[in-house]
C-alpha cells in the first residue's frame, strides 16, 4: 500500500510537473493538491505547488504551502530552504535571517543557511557581520560558489578592492564566466588601478585624489540610425555610470543631463531625489580634481557624486573653471527638477553588482514621489533566459537585463549596443502602453 | 527683437564659450561644424542665451534644436 501510494504521488507529481511546463498551473494546482490528500506527510504536494504559486506571484499564498508542509513533514531541508526564500525575495530581512538561522542550526551539513545568512546580512548592511560569518562558513564549505560571490561582494560594500579583486578570482575559479563576479571583477579591478594612480598622482604633486573617477576616456564608434537616435534620447540617464551615456553617444544622440557622465551609487541617487536634490553644485561644496590622463572631474562633496568634465587642456584658472561648472551643475540640476514635476519621463538607472532590491525600490518610490516618471532600472540577467527581458515591477517601474554590464572584468569596455537598444525599445512601448499614467518618451 | 540682433549677439557669446573670433553663425550651422562643440559646450551656450535673455528652455525645447537657425527662432518666440 506504501509503495502504491509512493507510486501514486509519483504519478501525480509528474503529472503537475507535465502540467505546470505546458503553463496549466490550475491544473498542476489541482493534481498537487490531490497529491497532498493522498500523502499528507509526503512533503513533496506542498513543496512543488509552493514553488508554483510563488513562480506564479502569488507569495503569501506559498508561504502559506510551505508553512502547511513544514507542520506535517518537521524539518524537511527543502522545505526550510523555500519557506526562508519567500521572506528573502520578498526583502523582509529581519524574517529572512531568522529563517535562513534556522536552515543553518538544522543541517549544518548544508551550505543553503549560510549562503542564505551572509546574503541578508549584507543586504542589510552589516558588513563586518557578514564578513565573520562568511569567513567562519567558508572554513566549512569552501568550494561554494554562492557564499564566495557573496564574501566578494562583502569586500566590495566595504570598498577593500584588493581584497574584493582576490575574492572574485576564488569566486571565478569556482565558477568559470559567472556574469556577476566578471563584472564584480572589473569594478574591483578598476578601483585597484585607480587608487594606485591616485596613489604616483599623490606621490607626483598632481594635486590630491579624485575619489570615485569612473573611468578614462572610452571612444565609442557613432552608428548612423536616426530612429534610433530619437529612441535612446528619449530616455535619461541617472548612473551607476556613463554605460547608458555611451549608448546614446553610439546611436547619435547627445541629450543634455545632470548625471548622464557620473559615478552615482543607488544610495547617493536616492539620497539627492530624497533630498529633491538641494545644495547640490553649491560652489562650496564642489572640488576639483584631476587624473593621471589630465582629465578634470568634480566632486559634489554633500552627495559623494563624481561628475566627468571631459577637459583634458590645462586650464589658466582653476578656481575660475571649479566655479563656472558648479554653476553649470546648478544649471541642469534645475533642468533635471523641472523634468521631475513635470512627470512623464522615463530614467535609466544601470544598477551594478551589489545594489539590493531594497536600494533600487528605494530609487523607485524616491522617483515617484516626484510625479508619474518611470524608473527603468538595468542589470546584469541572473540567468541566460533573462537577457534581454523587460519586466513590469510596479507603478512606474520597469526592470531590464543585459548579458554583461560594463567596465568588463579587465576594466574595459565592451557595451552590448544592440542589446541596450532592444531593452530600450520594449521599455517604450511599455511606457506607452500604460500611458496616460506614464508618458512614453 | 530680430533675428538679425539675436545672430549678432549670439555670435558674441560662442566666441566667449569657444574662445575663438573667427566663428560665424548660419542657420544650419550645427555641432558637426565647429571643433570642440559637444554637450558641455551647449550647455555653456545655452546659459549664456538664458542669461542674456532672460528666458529658460526646457529640456524637451533644448532636445528639439537641431541647428543655430532653430536656437535663434526659439530665442526669438521667448524673448518676443
Amino acid at each position: 500500500m506504501a509503495s502504491d501510494l509512493a507510486l501514486a504521488d509519483s504519478d501525480l507529481l509528474g503529472a503537475a510537473a507535465s502540467a505546470a511546463k505546458e503553463g496549466r498551473t490550475d491544473e498542476a494546482l489541482r493534481l498537487l493538491g490531490e497529491a497532498r490528500l493522498n500523502s499528507p506527510s509526503a512533503p513533496g504536494g506542498y513543496l512543488e505547488a509552493g514553488k508554483l504559486l510563488r513562480a506564479a506571484k502569488r507569495p503569501g499564498e506559498a508561504e502559506a504551502m510551505f508553512l502547511e508542509g513544514l507542520r506535517r513533514c518537521p524539518k524537511r531541508l527543502e522545505l526550510l530552504i523555500e519557506y526562508a526564500w519567500v521572506s528573502h525575495y520578498a526583502s523582509a530581512w529581519p524574517e529572512a535571517l531568522e529563517r535562513w538561522r534556522a536552515v543553518d542550526d538544522e543541517f549544518p551539513w548544508h551550505p543553503a543557511g549560510s549562503v542564505g545568512v551572509g546574503r541578508v546580512l549584507f543586504a542589510l548592511k552589516r558588513f563586518d557581520e557578514a564578513e565573520d560569518h562568511l569567513a567562519r562558513a567558508l572554513e566549512r564549505f569552501p568550494s561554494d560558489p554562492h557564499m564566495s560571490v557573496t564574501f566578494a561582494q562583502v569586500a566590495a560594500a566595504r570598498h577593500e578592492w584588493r581584497v574584493a579583486l582576490e575574492r572574485w578570482d576564488v569566486a571565478l575559479d569556482l565558477r568559470p564566466g559567472d556574469q556577476s563576479a566578471v563584472a564584480g571583477r572589473g569594478v574591483a579591478l578598476w578601483q585597484v588601478q585607480l587608487e594606485a594612480e591616485n596613489a604616483a598622482g599623490a606621490e607626483a604633486g598632481d594635486g590630491g585624489p579624485a575619489q570615485r573617477v569612473p573611468h578614462g576616456p572610452v571612444r565609442i564608434e557613432r552608428a548612423a540610425d536616426p530612429q534610433a537616435a530619437a529612441l535612446v534620447k528619449g530616455f535619461e540617464s541617472l548612473g551607476e555610470n556613463c554605460e547608458f551615456g555611451l549608448v546614446q553617444r553610439r546611436f547619435g544622440a547627445e541629450p543634455l543631463g545632470l548625471l548622464r557622465w557620473t559615478y552615482t551609487s543607488p544610495e547617493s541617487l536616492a539620497r539627492l531625489l530624497e533630498a529633491r536634490f538641494a545644495g547640490l553644485g553649491e560652489a562650496d561644496a564642489v572640488s576639483l580634481h584631476r587624473t593621471h590622463w589630465k582629465e578634470y572631474f568634480l566632486k559634489d562633496g554633500r552627495f559623494g557624486v563624481t561628475f566627468h568634465t571631459w577637459l583634458t587642456q590645462d586650464v589658466a584658472d582653476e578656481e575660475a573653471f571649479r566655479v563656472k561648472q558648479a554653476a553649470r551643475l546648478r544649471w541642469l540640476r534645475d533642468k533635471l527638477l523641472a523634468d521631475l514635476g513635470e512627470g512623464g519621463k522615463v530614467f535609466v538607472y544601470k544598477a551594478h553588482h551589489g545594489a539590493t532590491e531594497a536600494e533600487i525600490g528605494r530609487v523607485a518610490a524616491a522617483l515617484r514621489a516626484y510625479g508619474p516618471n518611470t524608473l527603468f532600472c538595468v542589470s546584469l540577467a541572473d540567468a541566460p533566459g533573462a537577457v534581454g527581458k523587460v519586466e513590469k515591477r510596479g507603478d512606474g517601474f520597469l526592470r531590464g537585463y543585459l548579458s554583461r554590464l560594463n567596465p568588463t572584468r579587465e576594466g574595459q569596455w565592451d557595451i552590448p549596443f544592440d542589446e541596450w537598444l532592444a531593452l530600450c525599445r520594449q521599455a517604450a512601448d511599455m511606457v506607452e502602453a500604460a500611458a496616460p499614467a506614464t508618458a512614453a518618451p | 527683437m530680430t533675428e538679425t540682433r539675436i545672430y549678432s549677439e549670439l555670435t558674441e557669446i560662442f566666441h566667449d564659450v569657444f574662445m575663438r573670433g573667427d566663428i560665424v553663425l548660419r542657420p544650419d550651422m550645427t555641432a558637426d561644424d565647429v571643433e570642440g562643440w559637444d554637450s558641455f559646450k551647449m550647455i555653456e551656450i545655452i546659459m549664456g542665451a538664458e542669461e542674456k535673455y532672460g528666458i529658460k528652455f526646457s529640456t524637451k525645447e533644448l532636445d528639439g534644436l537641431g541647428s543655430v537657425g532653430d536656437l535663434v527662432q526659439a530665442i526669438a518666440a521667448k524673448a518676443a
